[in-house]
């Protein structure tokens, strides 16, 4: 495809898009009607269902959502334990800042939760206490729907590439990585992210065991340093533009332009680079001068196999011990020396 | 999870349901009929404004048999006694405005601090200090003494040969030199609330590193390895605007990074006969703009359009050297005195995310993902044509630079659909999704051997939960990459080998596989096993990489049990194996030699948590193992082949942590750690500084120690002490079945 065709190809995507985009917003169905109109349980038990208040009252329009007397105060009465008061401690919980669920005039604990009136209401003996919505694993709600809590808050926040990112289609509830009542959330803390991201991914658990690794082991770095668990528009989720990018935050010395540049390099790092750990030094996918052979065919030293003849027993060859091909290709990243064409300057 | 009734699981899927998708739309509306949240008064609430929290720890930490690899990024690379100190303190204040500042590892050279400010919701100011030591090797020895300008040195009386065992001076002119350098990072980010739906943010991040790195430079085909020294500095600057409406998120952004090199040369002397010095040029200066904009836009309630655009400029304009350090020796005048190099990039994105029920009602449950990317590395900086000299040895030449370009555009779909609505003869409790994707990736490059790559590929997984406690989920995907027109590149100074394909431009077809059980059999017990498979074949390489073949397992399994108490029993265990095959020719002509690399790593570990051994003790423990076998392997019909020896690291370890808990403020921590390490590495084992002939080496050893750490410390906390059980209302109720909470 030449680069003519690629750039109409571009705008006729993004025209398509627009397109369904539009079809779909004219089709979709509107916002759905206030919670106000929604009844909980009482009108939706099965028949024969053990439902608290099914059976006692079967009212003929939907009851408005009942709310607690007194907020929070009525939910510490038994949810009072030291893990549930935590909260406190966190940026959910700052009464002087409005956005918060514990702000004046907000719905504290039951701005999440929903509303805990019959929750929290006197109940039959015997009967089942109606259950107040919960989040996590062992909640019953499809987790599109328990994100939806946090998004009604947070849409700004991680909104820029959640919608169609990784993490929303595989169903991961916002929960899952983050534990809102805890004092520090350990998914927010560098020394204990990782913990939080492996359970998930333990591929990168073991690789962070490697001799040649990212300082992820060390708690010297997060996960998040590189990659947007809410989404981006970059491959793998990662925080730059493009994987390149990434990379030279930290390795801004092998950004260039080089006078003399090392094609793969300016292409993508990982076509020598394992970024999440390696046997081989510097992180290569592979040692050299076997990982180097893979594209290199010059006649003479670069094509010559390697052989035990080469080590200290036999007759001991710099193409093979030392830093093999870097011995003398040093400047792999790039040379900017005049006379750096083989990257030996 | 417990197992309840068909109805009764119904029941509470249909409440939690209802529940849930009323809670976001009441949050929004913040004006549920029948409620004045503003008579709650929250009495009962341990807020934490108006409180000052602080906390330090100080004690003391002995290591005992460390080395430069367990110290690497730690601190803890040298025997002796280490300070532990840190701390935390903070306060916020009824008005919103608060203050904190921690710090960690300060006896240490990995030491960090943070300073934040600000006011809940308006403002905010922090101040962050990393340090980060990377300590390479402490086994290494060099002739060179580093003199002025970055420069090395050999001694007046160096005797200088062709080979290094001729070089009869050299054993007694070396010296200890270890290899490492320490990466600091200071960041100052700050943001401001512009109203109800502006934010505006700066941040300003300097990152240094100051040391030395394992170095290396040649004059013809014998060359030498030095400590280099690394003293540079990368300022990074992002500033930004952000808006977030009900419907519309965006954010435009600034973003500028300036690389600065203390030493743009090194230079050092000549250990082999010939010229003098040998030079080389270190890393550029060089720059990079950027300018973003994204944006999200809500077209529907479950339909959102989402863009992102960024341009950028690259630049890098240091001064060249000389072609050589001896004048005589340049065959002519450069042809400019800098590159004035400039690559500009484009990055474009657009996503459509949707629910497919807004189409069509019978797909309810599918989630579509649609998306087109362009990235453009548009490289206009200028080509010239050099006539160089080889390692400051002999004059060669010519070659043109070649100033790489790229231009990428892939687009693709992708969806997860969860089918219990359209199967409704599924089991109460029983769920089954499909997932799959495809893309299409289009790369266009300049000055390679092909200017275009097209690759697609597609994937399809289906999960199935047959039961509450059991997850089962299978994938297979393919790709396939084509290539129209491969030609070795006729540009390069030193021509390939017409039949060799660089994997990474190659045809190739790729497969994968992945296979995941979970097991959820009680609230307190979790297992997963997880395997993997992928292979790429380079179909129509006939030198170069052919295959490559990784499969892999991994297993989990956790248990929480005590109660209360929380205990909690964890291991982890992963497997790894790649192989790959390649072909070489080492008489330019067809293939005569093959390799093969099988490197194999296997790692695990048990972690067991014992938060209330008693009331006031805890102890932890933490067991590990991370092996690595890597076996090369040549055969060739014309030249020297065979098995080289293992390539090999083991590394053990664990930790015993106890806390006791003294009072509510004072805790005495004390922890025991032991780690083992050792690697066989045929490019270091017995490689000293005159082993190879035509290599001076720095003579470093695989990394090998056993460390012993204590460590005992005291966290003291003051101010109040952690949040308690408020008391009961007058009422005395606790909300038991029968009574009530109001």
């Amino acid at each position: 495809m030449t680069s003519r065709a690629r750039r109409l190809a571009l705008v006729g995507a993004c025209v398509a898009l627009a397109a369904v985009a539009a079809i779909v917003t004219a089709q979709e169905t509107p916002d759905p009607a206030p919670a106000a109109t929604e009844a909980p349980a009482a009108t939706e038990a099965p028949a024969g269902a053990e439902a608290p208040a099914a059976t006692d009252a079967a009212p003929t329009t939907p009851a408005a959502p009942q709310y607690s007397r007194k907020g929070a105060d009525t939910c510490l009465v038994c949810h009072d334990d030291v893990t549930m008061l935590a909260i406190f401690k966190t940026p959910h919980a700052r009464h002087t800042d409005a956005r918060t669920p514990f702000a004046a005039g907000q719905l504290q604990c039951e701005a999440c939760h929903g509303p805990g009136g019959s929750h929290a209401a006197r109940v039959k003996s015997g009967q089942q206490r109606p259950p107040i919505p919960i989040f996590g694993s062992a909640s019953p709600a499809p987790v599109d729907q328990q994100n939806s809590t946090c998004l009604a808050c947070h849409d700004a926040d991680v909104h820029q590439g959640w919608p169609g990112s990784a993490h929303e289609r595989e169903g991961v509830a916002c929960v899952s990585c983050h534990e809102i009542h805890a004092a520090h959330d350990p998914v927010l803390v560098k020394a204990t992210q990782s913990e939080t991201c492996v359970g998930c991914h333990p591929r990168q658990r073991a690789q962070s065991f490697l001799p040649f690794a990212h300082p992820l082991r060390q708690d010297r770095m997060a996960c998040s340093d590189c990659h947007n668990p809410h989404g981006t528009m970059a491959d793998y989720a990662l925080v730059g533009r493009t994987l390149n990018d990434t990379c030279f935050t930290c390795h801004a010395e092998k950004r260039g332009p080089h006078l003399w540049e090392h094609a793969p390099v300016t292409e993508d790092c990982s076509i020598c680079h394992e970024p999440h750990g390696s046997s081989h030094p510097g992180l290569l996918a592979q040692r050299q001068p076997l990982l180097c052979q893979q594209c290199h065919s010059e006649a003479g030293h670069p094509s010559v196999p390697l052989s035990p003849g080469q080590l200290p027993t036999g007759m001991p060859s710099a193409q093979a011990l030392g830093r093999s091909c870097m011995n003398c290709h040093s400047q792999i990243h790039g040379s900017n020396h005049p006379s750096g064409a083989a990257f030996e300057r | 999870m417990r197992k309840r009734g068909f109805a009764a699981t119904h029941l509470l899927r249909t409440i939690g349901a209802a529940a849930l998708a009323a809670v976001a739309a009441v949050v929004r509306a913040q004006d549920a009929a029948g409620v004045d949240p503003s008579t709650w008064k929250c009495e009962k609430c341990p807020f934490a404004e108006g409180e000052l929290t602080a906390d330090i720890e100080a004690g003391a930490q002995y290591v005992d048999g460390t080395d430069a690899k367990f110290g690497d990024f730690t601190g803890l690379d040298e025997d002796g006694g280490y300070a532990v100190l840190a701390g935390s303190a903070g306060e916020l204040h009824d008005s919103g405005a608060y203050w904190a500042v921690s710090g960690d590892d300060l006896g240490l050279d990995g030491r960090s601090l943070s300073l934040q400010g600000g006011k809940a919701g308006r403002a905010g100011l922090a101040l962050t200090f990393e340090q980060l030591p990377h300590t390479i090797f402490d086994t290494t020895a060099t002739p060179f003494t580093e003199g002025n300008a970055a420069t090395l040195e050999l001694p007046t009386d160096f005797v200088r040969a062709g080979t290094t065992q001729q070089m009869t001076t050299l054993d007694a002119s070396l010296h200890p030199a270890d290899v490492g350098y320490d990466r600091d990072t200071l960041a100052v980010a700050g943001d401001v609330r512009l109203g109800e739906h502006w934010t505006t943010a700066l941040e300003y991040r300097r990152q240094e590193r100051d040391g030395s790195a394992r170095g290396s430079g040649s004059f013809g085909f014998s060359a030498l390895e030095f400590v280099q020294p690394v003293d540079d500095v990368t300022d990074g600057v992002v500033l930004s605007l952000a808006y977030g409406g009900e419907r519309l998120t965006g954010r435009i952004a600034y973003e500028a990074s300036f690389y600065s090199n203390d030493n743009p040369a090194l230079t050092w002397d000549n250990p082999y006969p010939g010229t003098d010095t040998g030079r080389m040029q270190l890393a550029p200066d060089n720059e990079a703009q950027y300018l973003d904009a994204s944006f999200v836009y809500r077209l529907a309630e479950r339909t959102t359009l989402s863009a992102t655009a960024a341009v950028g400029r690259l630049e890098q304009d240091d001064d060249f050297l000389p072609y050589a350090t001896d004048p005589t020796l340049a065959p002519g005048p450069l042809p400019r005195a800098s590159l004035d190099g400039e690559v500009e990039t484009t990055n474009l994105g657009l996503v459509l995310a949707s629910d497919a029920a807004s189409l069509w009602s019978v797909l309810e449950g599918l989630r579509l993902r649609a998306d087109v990317h362009y990235d453009e590395r548009d490289n206009s900086t200028p080509q010239d044509t050099y006539a160089y000299v080889v390692t400051d040895t002999f004059p060669t030449g010519p070659a043109t630079n070649l100033p790489y370009g790229t231009e990428r555009l892939n687009y693709g779909l992708s969806g997860t659909w969860n089918l219990r609505h359209l199967l409704s003869f599924l089991p109460d409790g029983q769920h089954l999704d499909v997932s799959g994707a495809w893309r299409h990736d289009d790369v266009e490059r300049t000055f390679q051997d092909t200017p275009e790559t097209s690759e697609d590929g597609g994937w399809g997984r289906v999960r199935y939960r047959p039961l509450p406690w059991l997850d089962l989920a299978v994938k297979l995907g393919a790709a396939k990459r084509e290539v129209d027109d491969y030609q070795a590149s006729s540009l390069l100074a030193a021509p390939q080998n017409p039949l060799m394909r660089k994997f990474y431009l190659a045809d190739r077809e790729r497969d994968f596989a992945d296979a995941e059980i979970n097991l959820l059999p009680s609230d307190t017990l979790a297992f997963s096993l997880t395997g993997r498979y992928a292979e790429d074949e380079y179909f129509k390489t006939q030198l170069g990489l052919q295959t490559s073949r990784t499969v892999g397992a991994t297993f989990f399994g956790g248990w929480t049990f005590g109660g209360e108490s929380a205990a909690n029993l964890s291991a982890h265990y992963g497997w790894d194996e790649t192989n790959s095959r390649q072909r070489g020719s080492g008489a330019f002509a067809a293939p005569d030699w093959s390799g093969v690399t099988e490197d194999t790593q296997d790692s695990g570990g048990i972690t067991l948590r014992l938060p209330h051994v008693t009331d006031q003790l805890a102890l932890g423990l933490d067991l590990f193992f991370a092996n690595t076998d890597g076996d090369v392997t040549t055969s060739s019909s014309i030249s020297p082949a065979g098995a080289l020896p293992q390539l090999r690291t083991r590394m053990s370890g664990g930790e015993l942590t106890g806390e006791y808990r003294w009072s509510p403020s004072l805790t005495l921590r004390t922890t025991l750690r032991y780690e083992h390490f050792d690697a066989d590495d045929w490019q270091l084992d017995g490689v000293q500084p005159s082993t190879v002939p035509t290599l001076l080496s720095l003579g470093a050893d695989a990394y090998d120690y056993d460390v012993t750490l204590v460590e005992l410390a005291f966290t003291y906390r003051f101010g109040a002490p952690p949040a308690e059980t408020p008391e009961t209302d007058d009422s005395g109720e606790s909300g038991e079945s029968g009574k009530s909470a109001e």
